[in-house]
């Protein structure tokens, strides 16, 4: 897929470990875990608000678009 | 699991089971017993030593209709109840022949043709419920969106088919056989094949049905991967 999900480098940065991550955004770690390896097919608005406030980042920083080869 | 799909599956697993054991009980048994009996009485003459030279007879089942029409009703029947006469009509006939009937060449390879088609057959009616049952089950165990489910029907459904273009073969040979035997005051031989056009809208369906799960399967993917 040409969106490419960038939750691992966000994470990185802010120094967060997935479990920690999921337990703040009520997500299951395996949930998040299917969202870090670009795994999931889709991304609900709530989800991704409650991500952004938690890494204190805006939806560009976790998703982007690349063109696809 | 939700019990009207169960209720369903079960309603499924007795009629289809009723099904076939109303073929076997009708169709299979008589047939397997009248072949047996023919047998035995053939082992018997060689054994008393009995050498008329007689061929094993030749059973012809095939549908005429009136030469008058349908509803005409042209056959006088004795009934037993009243003692009268009535009319009656019929639409298959059963007719067993001792005396060899010289066929000609396409009939006779399009019946050689048949008779292996025969075990092609008995094939699908061994693999469409053994496939019917291993679908049952998985929907039993609340498997029902899955990838194997839909192959499963799928082949349910390319196999009836298949069923339905061996039966219309085997009806086509039937009817050309017998027309090529056969020819009678009241009634004409037609090609007909019955019940079993039920057997293309019922594959037909099952294809259908198959391509439904699919997209249903599809569609469950993606909503286990929203996240």
């Amino acid at each position: 897929m040409s969106i490419i999900v960038n939750l691992d480098v966000m994470m990185a940065k802010r120094k967060i470990s997935l479990n920690e991550l999921s337990e703040k955004v009520d997500i299951t770690p395996a949930n998040l875990s299917i969202l870090k390896t670009g795994k999931a097919k889709a991304i609900r608005f709530s989800t991704l608000e409650a991500l952004c406030k938690e890494l204190d980042c805006q939806p560009g920083d976790i998703l982007e678009w690349r063109v696809e080869n | 699991m939700n019990t009207r799909l169960k209720i369903i599956c079960i309603l499924f697993g007795v009629s289809y089971l009723f099904l076939i054991g109303q073929v076997i009980y009708n169709e299979v048994i008589p047939e397997f017993v009248a072949g047996f009996k023919e047998g035995v009485k053939s082992v018997a003459k060689q054994h008393t030593g009995d050498e008329t030279k007689e061929s094993l007879p030749e059973l012809y089942s095939f549908y005429v209709k009136p030469l008058s029409g349908s509803f005409t009703f042209p056959t006088p029947l004795k009934n037993l109840k009243t003692g009268k006469l009535v009319n009656a009509e019929t639409n298959t006939f059963k007719i067993v022949l001792n005396t060899p009937v010289k066929l000609p060449g396409w009939i006779a390879i399009a019946k050689i043709i048949y008779k292996l088609s025969a075990f092609l057959i008995l094939f699908f009616l061994i693999y469409i419920p053994i496939l019917v049952y291993k679908l049952t089950r998985s929907i039993i165990q609340n498997v029902l969106f899955d990838e194997i489910n839909v192959k499963r029907i799928r082949r349910i459904g390319y196999s009836i088919l298949v069923l339905f273009g061996l039966l219309v073969f085997s009806s086509l040979v039937c009817t050309a056989e017998a027309k090529n035997v056969f020819s009678f005051e009241d009634y004409k031989i037609v090609h007909s094949l019955g019940v079993d056009y039920y057997l293309l809208l019922i594959g037909l369906i099952t294809l259908l049905f198959a391509e439904i799960l699919k997209i249903s399967h599809k569609m469950k993917e993606e909503q286990d991967l929203t996240i």
